[in-house]
């Protein structure tokens, strides 16, 4: 019974053990052999334990035909001695277990051996196994029917003596199969693994690495073998490391489950990298309390480095709108407030809370300028920017003027969702702006006034100044005795004088005014020079004082520029001079600086020996009214102008002007200025124009309400075989102009009744007489000469006049009249065969383009021929409307081919509409009309040849 | 020339005399794309070519009703009309076609230089306007990248 129950309970024990693992079945049996071993004398003597012994071998018989594994139990000579339904299913016998007992075995294997993938080796196998009797466990062998057996085999010894052998064979196909899945699915993700971009690594939870994949090798820089004895925390960037040391204790003693980290390592190189880190916990091993932390880690350090540039720039742009003097408003579509900076709060007044949500229009936008707040709204809506000045009003009521930059606001699908204003305040610009506007316009209106001042005293000192120098003229032409002469003489010279002085001030004012322009002609340097030193010499011998010039041989004989302006700057300096000189004498001396192929560099000194300037006064010598000391001007008298509009002159040519000078030895000018070269020929001279200028059988007008001034210009016109008509003012003007016809007419501008200006535009406009017409003005402004220019005069001459110069323009204007032009004035005495056209304008026009010549003669014979024949038909049935319109149409072209001898007539059929003219005058306009237009139509083609 | 001139210009007049005049005078002044229209029914059909400015001879607009200068202001009130005006009839003409038109030219009267001025005009207008529109885009796209 004992022994019974000592089985039973190691039975037991191995079945338990049985399902957790194969190979226990070996202890059993182990425990088996020991029990007999220990136990043999005992059964030997205790027959009447036989029974157990028999119960035990059921119960074992039992056991093994239950096993899932094939058994087979051989005594010592191989028969069987036992095996189970399992066993005789594995290997296809058509034996029951029962009927397997007692078979020798001997030859089994020959038998099994084609069951199985490699027979030869079985049989071999099973030979070997027998041969050494030693226990063999876990063979695996294929069947050829794809089952995988494994067998075991154990020799069984009792007291040393080989006993038997137990056979055990488990089907372990699933097993195999299983085991190969596993291997497959494992290589799969080991594969992974090591091939992820990612970092994946194990570690304990020290932190010592467990396992790393190769990336992890290539981001690190260290090795499998380096990592493997450091803790990972000795990657991370020191000072990082406590931050993260921690975060992870805490995931560790927390038990969380899963954790991200971003923290930055460094590499064995050195270099930093940021890892974006989860980290998945676990048990190290079932049972276990020690954790294990699963990591995956990606490389961001370029999304860091974005993230912090980014993270930068938006705090910069931050920084720059929260602190810019620009305010910044965003508005929704119904004006509602939705964002403002700093900027905006501090120029509006109110603070963020206070506008948030408000309607801009409400709290800013005044009254009159809603509309304009609307319009720009509107034009936000159909996504339009602009910018525009504003007034609003701020929190405590001041109006204040913002430039406001507005821009329609989109959101991300491009919807339009409002509208984002930058302001400006600029109501201190707007001040200034205002006041500097303010002050432009009063002073403007003081240098008008100023000028209208200069304008009408000089118009009313220069009427009469102008009769008195005219009478005295005059009077020198009488026949007089000597003293009468001289009286005459001093009278002429105290005139011109004062007239010297008045013409000073009017030139600073001109300057001053940037009215004055130099001319450009073409003049002899060394004439002008020689005309100053002949105007001074008198004086100069007066005072027993010499006037030299030295001039350089290598300046050019022509120049071009404004001889009147420079013989002005050399009358002032050598007029100062001969002033100033008491012994000695002054010399004028030119030389030449510098030469180039267009233009010379000249200097001209003026050196005196006489009372010099004081070095202290030098500097303001060339300042406006200003003399050495107030006795100068009681000495020497002069206005203390000259030198000012000397400066003024030589500033205007581009100059320089310098000064030397000692007290009581002398003084030097010298004028540096640039002077274009010209040719000889071009200078005109002066004196021979006033020969050739014949006024015979001129008719003119003079329109003149300063009865001395007529007698002055009659008496000039006088000499020569002209005559000349007279009205005091515009309206007896137009009146004689109505009645006769001139040949040229001088105008005086400020006239009673009617002006000169007005009185032109009348003759011009509704007269419709293009008679030339020179004003006559006492002031040379430009703005003067404009308004003659625009009313419709011809010229302009200043009073008082020069004779010549008079002369000049009358016969400028008269014999323009008389010939065609510069070309063919030597044709016009003796050929009769004059062309009735002038192609000059437009070949002036065609810039060369002969084809547009051509083209423009060809339409307008054409368009002649037409014109013509319609103009006849339309004379013939008397329809004058007809001609009226044919005339227009024709008119420019006339003018345009400037055919003379048709220019008045086709204004005068042109006018038939409305001014009716006699039959008779009517058919003597129609036939010169259709002679001199059929001639031209005739000559004009010869042109295109 | 020194200034690159790029206005394209229509000339309308049913002189052919007058328009090869005027089409010379403005190609000395240093304009090239210029077309010539003898009647309005051509210059309308060209208006797609998108003219920036029309020579307009007042006889032609009213022989039509000022139907052309209508015509051209609704096709694209941008385009600068200048009326081309007999001396005789400025006032009559300025008066019944003042709505609409640029400026006008008195046939006769300085008319070059006067056409002149105004290509000038429109032309410094067309620059300012672009460098405004210009600095406008820069400084609303500068501003778009700073808001929050």
């Amino acid at each position: 019974m004992e022994l019974h129950k000592e089985l039973n309970a190691i039975v037991v024990n191995c079945l338990s053990k049985e399902q957790q693992s194969e190979p226990s079945l070996h202890v059993f049996f182990n425990a088996i052999n020991n029990y007999f071993n220990e136990k043999d004398l005992e059964v030997a003597q205790h027959v009447e334990k036989e029974n157990d012994l028999v119960k035990t071998n059921q119960l074992l018989t039992t056991l093994f035909s239950k096993l899932q594994a094939g058994i087979l139990a051989e005594d010592e000579d191989r028969n069987v001695i036992f095996a189970n339904q399992m066993y005789c299913d594995i290997f296809s016998t058509d034996f029951t277990p029962k009927e397997m007992i007692g078979n020798g075995f001997s030859n089994s294997a020959e038998n099994a051996k084609d069951l199985f993938k490699k027979p030869v080796t079985y049989v071999a196998e099973i030979n070997r196994l027998h041969h050494f009797k030693e226990p063999k466990l876990d063979q695996v062998l294929e069947m050829k029917n794809g089952k995988c057996l494994e067998r075991n085999y154990i020799p069984i010894y009792i007291n040393d003596t080989y006993k038997g052998t137990l056979w055990r064979y488990t089907d372990i196909t699933e097993k195999i199969k299983i085991q190969k899945e596993l291997k497959l699915s494992e290589e799969k993700y080991r594969n992974i693994i090591e091939h992820a971009t990612d970092i994946i690594y194990k570690t304990n939870n020290k932190g010592f690495f467990l396992f790393v994949n190769p990336i992890a090798e290539r981001i690190t820089g260290y090795s499998k073998e380096e990592l493997y004895k450091m803790s990972f925390s000795k990657l991370i960037r020191p000072d990082f490391k406590l931050k993260a040391v921690k975060f992870y204790l805490n995931q560790v003693q927390k038990r969380i489950a899963s954790t991200y980290f971003e923290f930055p390592i460094i590499t064995k190189k050195g270099q930093e990298i940021w890892l974006g880190q989860s980290v998945q916990l676990s048990y190290a091993q079932v049972n276990s309390e020690d954790y294990e932390l699963t990591s995956m880690a990606i490389d961001i350090t370029k999304q860091k480095l974005f993230e912090g540039l980014l993270k930068k720039q938006e705090e910069k742009y931050r920084n720059i709108i929260t602190n810019m003097n620009l305010g910044l408003i965003e508005v929704s579509t119904t004006e509602e407030i939705l964002h403002v900076n700093q900027g905006f709060c501090a120029m509006s007044g109110f603070s963020q809370e206070e506008l948030i949500g408000k309607k801009a229009t409400d709290i800013f936008v005044l009254k009159e300028n809603l509309d304009l707040v609307k319009e720009k709204k509107k034009l936000r809506s159909e996504s339009i920017s602009d910018m525009y000045q504003m007034p609003v009003k701020n929190k405590n009521g001041e109006i204040r003027w913002w430039t406001v930059s507005g821009a329609p606001n989109f959101n991300d699908s491009g919807e339009f969702i409002g509208s984002i204003g930058i302001h400006f305040d600029i109501t201190d610009q707007k001040k200034l702006e205002t006041d500097l506007e303010a002050a432009k316009i009063k002073a403007e209106l003081a240098s008008k006034a100023k000028e209208s001042f200069l304008a009408n005293m000089s118009h009313e000192i220069r009427t009469p100044l102008n009769a008195i120098i005219g009478m005295i003229r005059e009077l020198g032409k009488e026949k007089l005795n000597t003293e009468q002469k001289m009286y005459v003489e001093k009278s002429s010279i105290a005139s011109k004088h004062l007239l010297s002085i008045i013409n000073n001030v009017l030139d600073i004012s001109k300057i001053e005014a940037g009215e004055l322009t130099l001319e450009d002609e073409h003049f002899e340097l060394e004439h002008s020079v020689k005309n100053i030193l002949t105007i001074m010499s008198s004086r100069a011998k007066e005072k027993g004082i010499y006037l030299r010039s030295e001039f350089s041989e290598d300046i050019h004989q022509a120049m071009i520029g404004d001889p009147l302006r420079i013989e002005q700057v050399l009358l002032n300096l050598v007029g100062n001079a001969v002033k100033f000189t008491a012994q000695g004498g002054i010399t004028v001396k030119c030389s030449l600086l510098n030469d180039t192929v267009d233009g010379q560099r000249i200097q001209i000194a003026v050196s005196d020996t006489g009372v010099g300037i004081d070095e202290k006064y030098l500097k303001n010598i060339f300042k406006k009214f200003s003399q050495e000391d107030k006795s100068v001007s009681r000495k020497y008298g002069g206005t203390g102008l000259g030198l000012a509009i000397t400066y003024e002159l030589i500033q205007l040519m581009g100059g320089v002007i310098e000064v030397e000078s000692e007290k009581n030895s002398g003084t030097t000018f010298k004028v540096i200025t640039t002077l274009k070269k010209s040719e000889i020929n071009k200078v005109n001279d002066k004196n021979e124009s006033n020969e050739t200028i014949s006024l015979n059988g001129l008719k003119i007008l003079l329109v003149e309400d300063n009865e001395l001034n007529r007698l002055v210009a009659q008496n000039t016109f006088k000499y020569y075989t002209c005559s000349v008509d007279e009205a005091v003012n515009g309206l007896e003007a137009i009146e004689k102009l109505k009645l006769n016809k001139y040949d040229i007419i001088l105008m005086d501008i400020q006239m009673p009744e009617m002006d000169g200006l007005e009185a032109t535009e009348k003759i011009r406009t509704e007269l419709r007489i293009d008679t030339p017409i020179i004003a006559l003005t006492a002031n040379a402004f430009k703005s003067e000469v404009e308004k003659c220019k625009s009313a419709g005069m011809n010229d302009y001459i200043t009073k008082p006049f020069e004779e010549a110069e008079l002369l000049k323009l009358i016969s400028k204007y008269t014999n323009a009249n008389f010939v065609q032009g510069p070309e063919s004035i030597d044709s016009t005495a003796t050929s009769v065969t004059l062309k009735s056209y002038d192609l000059n304008k437009l070949k002036e026009l065609s810039r060369g383009d002969k084809g547009f010549i051509k083209k423009m003669i060809s339409l307008f014979v054409e368009q002649a021929k037409i014109s013509l024949q319609q103009i006849n038909s339309a004379y013939e049935v008397n329809d004058l409307d007809t001609m009226h319109k044919i005339a227009h149409k024709l008119k420019p072209s006339i003018d345009n081919m400037d055919i003379i001898s048709l220019k008045k007539e086709i204004r005068e059929l042109e006018g038939l509409a409305k001014n009716k003219i006699p039959e008779t005058e009517l058919t003597a306009l129609m036939q010169h009309f259709n002679t001199h237009l059929s001639k031209v139509i005739e000559e004009l083609p010869l042109e295109l040849i | 020339m020194k200034i690159n001139k790029k206005l394209k210009i229509f000339i309308v007049d049913n002189s052919l005399f007058y328009l090869n005049l005027y089409e010379q005078n403005l190609k000395n002044i240093g304009h090239t794309d210029i077309s010539t229209f003898v009647n309005g029914t051509d210059c309308i059909k060209a208006l797609s070519e998108k003219p920036d400015i029309v020579f307009l001879d007042s006889n032609i607009n009213n022989s039509q009703g000022s139907d052309l200068l209508k015509r051209i202001k609704l096709f694209n009130p941008g385009i600068f009309v200048v009326m081309v005006i007999d001396p005789e009839g400025i006032r009559t003409t300025i008066n019944s076609t003042n709505v609409g038109i640029a400026d006008y030219i008195i046939k006769g009267q300085d008319e070059i230089e006067k056409a002149n001025l105004i290509l000038l005009k429109l032309e410094d207008r067309k620059s300012t306007y672009k460098k405004n529109a210009k600095d406008l885009c820069g400084l609303i796209s500068k501003n778009r990248k700073i808001l929050p």
